[in-house]
């Protein structure tokens, strides 16, 4: 087991003043069997009251609305999550064998899977298909800041996106493959910003790959979101009240994972 | 009969200068079009209409089962009854709905659907609408203004009222409050996709039925959980029922797309605590996906365990193999559409496609069976609609039936007859009449 010590935090610039910041937030490292979160704490400027709940697969969210006008936002998350083996034994929901508007398949990717000769083992096919992405797309940070729609066929034709991005393409070769995959959103060591990555099922639980190295995710990823796609496990949503309809907004995400000693009493974590 | 064409032409007027209009079709692209009004309606004859009643209220509580089954427990696909990949892969499932149970556990609280009789007397169900079932309103205020005029016109032996529209939505609304008293102190809100939205008229046309208020998304708030309406005098009200006129993707930027401006921010957290209901309930798109059609007799089967009284049009899925032989052998007299991608496209007619175009769709088929369906083009009946220059044409004409479901399943006892008279020139003009129901 393993500890960490983790902060993530959005600092949002508007060119004039915006009302009506209707916001949700999915940047905590949640509770999983390999993973304990506590000590956690999570501030938003303009400061305003928010709802916590969890979405439908299971993921926590922080909603609210800051009224009053304003042309900045920051949100900062900070806190201690204890890890251990990434391996999640679950029921699989089958839903994660389909494609999403996101994640449709392309006469390109049948082509890749045809040409590729891919073992009949899927854990090893996982591996294979980590590796394509991995060796075939260039990895870029944040690259679809500005296209949060970016769809999987859209990334591969390009040849280069961001995490979210590369996942994205993972996750549709895995499927059209045949074996259940799922988007997860989380952080990482070494990782300035957020990060992307991919459950993949094998027997009866999830195991994850990271298209961004090409291999498989050990230690030092801290989940906080999994969904069909980024659409479910997006670390920030907004929309707002534009009064002169002319306003330009820059987004700056900074994010640090860091390793800490385990202590005696960090083995009870508060829940 | 009377002659209503003086009527006809006050109802075109009011509908032109309150912007009431059809979607169509034309050379491929969905665009607005005025909706003429014609004078001489549709009979149909009380037997009848007491047949598509029975069918339809049968087809309705049988969707409705399928949706709340495939939002939570799934039976239907762990029988064998639906294939996943028709589920799961279609554009209108929506897991963002999953486990959340909507008042009284309906999503199908009002439907329209779109029927066809042949020139042999047949029904047939060609498609149905959730979302946005639209044109229920045109028919009753047609009716209303033209009474108005001609009075003696309606003064027919055994003619049936369609005005009881008002009451079934009323009562719809009555049925939810009576069973969510937390619900009781709010108002009713009919949401509408922007100000100039095809809805627009429809919705305030309901409103004025109804007493409920007309609503876009910046009149709406949510505040500690709760849906509030901004009324114009100044002031909130409580938002208890939201009758909306959006797909389900545009509900709640925050929870489907993010680039929906129509829709209200933490709309579904508002509904997951159940502290406003929804009609038609948020995921009831499912129901209307072109490739779950072909499934709707095997679902009255499964869950009503009957055999269905409103047939579908004769339905082939390339998915199957023995069914995608079948289509590949019979392209020039089948219809092709396109089920997984958005159902506005238009149709293709197997009859009109050259030796080439054939081969490209048969090797599209192939290539991806599950994106398609084909059915038979059916002998459609024709019905006299009068030209500008009064003279009558026949015109291809279907019937679109609107289901109120609340503690029980009610047709309305009218509906939209809409037409199509093709030009000369290739043109072609949609139009609608008045459905006179006919007491046996």
């Amino acid at each position: 087991m393993k500890k960490y010590a983790f902060t993530y935090s959005v600092h949002q610039t508007f060119s004039s003043p915006i009302t009506k910041h209707n916001f949700l937030l999915r940047c905590m490292p949640g509770t999983y069997p390999f993973q304990r979160s506590y000590a956690q704490k999570l501030t938003v400027t303009p400061y305003t009251a928010m709802n916590c709940i969890s979405d439908v697969f299971g993921n926590g969210m922080y909603t609210g609305t800051v009224d009053k006008k304003h042309t900045e936002f920051t949100v900062t998350a900070t806190g201690f999550v204890l890890c251990s083996k990434y391996l999640i034994h679950e029921p699989l929901d089958r839903i994660y064998l389909y494609p999403t508007r996101l994640t449709r398949p392309t006469r390109e990717m049948e082509r890749i899977l045809e040409s590729a000769s891919l073992s009949e083992d899927p854990w090893n096919r996982a591996l294979q298909l980590c590796d394509l992405v991995y060796r075939s797309m260039t990895h870029v940070p944040a690259a679809t800041d500005s296209t949060p729609n970016r769809t999987a066929a859209e990334a591969l034709s390009s040849g280069r996106g961001d995490a979210r991005d590369l996942s994205h393409v993972l996750l549709t070769l895995l499927r059209l493959s045949g074996i259940a995959a799922r988007f997860v959103g989380g952080l990482a060591v070494g990782v300035s910003q957020g990060h992307s990555w991919v459950e993949v099922y094998c027997g009866d639980a999830w195991r994850a790959l990271d298209p961004t190295t090409g291999g498989v995710v050990e230690e030092g990823y801290l989940k906080i979101a999994n969904g069909p796609d980024r659409g479910a496990c997006a670390k920030t949503r907004d929309v707002f009240l534009d009064p002169t309809g002319t306003v330009t907004q820059t987004r700056e995400f900074t994010a640090q994972v860091t390793e800490h000693v385990i202590r005696v009493r960090d083995t009870v974590p508060r829940a | 009969m009377r002659d209503l064409s003086t009527a006809s032409r006050r109802v075109n007027a009011w509908m032109q200068e309150h912007g009431a209009r059809f979607f169509v079709t034309r050379k491929g692209d969905r665009q607005f079009a005025d909706a003429p009004f014609d004078p001489t309606p549709r009979i149909l004859p009380g037997a009848e209409f007491t047949m598509l009643e029975q069918g339809l209220i049968q087809r309705i509580n049988a969707l409705n089962q399928f949706l709340c089954d495939i939002y939570k427990d799934r039976m239907i696909i762990r029988d064998g009854i639906v294939p996943e990949e028709f589920v799961f892969s279609s554009p209108d499932f929506a897991p963002e709905v999953m486990n959340l149970t909507p008042v009284k556990q309906i999503y199908t609280h009002i439907s329209a659907t779109d029927l066809i009789r042949t020139t042999d007397g047949k029904w047939y169900a060609m498609e149905d609408s959730f979302s946005v079932p639209d044109g229920m309103t045109y028919p009753h205020f047609a009716r209303k203004l033209c009474r108005e005029m001609e009075p003696d016109a309606y003064e027919v032996p055994g003619l049936c009222d369609n005005c009881g529209l008002d009451i079934l939505l009323r009562q719809l609304y009555e049925d939810i409050y009576e069973d969510n008293p937390a619900l009781a102190d709010g108002v009713i809100v009919l949401l509408r996709e922007r100000e100039d939205s095809l809805t627009t008229f429809e919705l305030q046309y309901m409103a004025s039925l109804t007493g409920a208020h007309v609503a876009s998304a910046e009149d709406l708030i949510v505040m500690d959980n709760k849906i509030y309406f901004r009324s114009p005098g100044g002031g909130f009200q409580r938002v208890s029922i939201l009758h909306r006129m959006l797909m389900d993707q545009m509900l709640d930027p925050l929870c489907f797309d993010e680039k929906s401006t129509s829709g209200v921010p933490h709309l579904m957290e508002v509904y997951a605590a159940g502290n406003v209901a929804i009609l038609n309930a948020p995921g009831c798109g499912l129901a209307e996906d072109r490739g779950l059609y072909a499934f709707i007799p095997a679902m009255i089967r499964y869950y009503l365990d009957e055999e269905p009284l409103l047939p579908n049009v004769p339905t082939y899925l390339p998915w199957y193999p023995d069914q995608r032989d079948y289509i590949l052998s019979h392209m020039d007299r089948l219809f092709f559409k396109d089920v997984a991608g958005d159902r506005r496209t238009a149709a293709i007619r197997g009859t009109i496609l050259s030796a080439n175009q054939r081969r490209q769709l048969a090797a599209a088929i192939e290539a991806d069976p599950r994106r398609f369906m084909a059915q038979e083009i059916l002998d459609v009946e024709k019905v006299p609609v009068y030209t500008s220059g009064g003279e009558t044409v026949p015109a291809r004409c279907d019937f679109r039936a609107y289901t109120v479901h609340s503690d029980s399943i009610r047709v309305w006892m009218g509906g939209l007859s809409r037409f199509t008279v093709h030009h000369p020139d290739g043109s072609a003009t949609v139009g609608f009449k008045d459905t006179w129901v006919m007491a046996e």
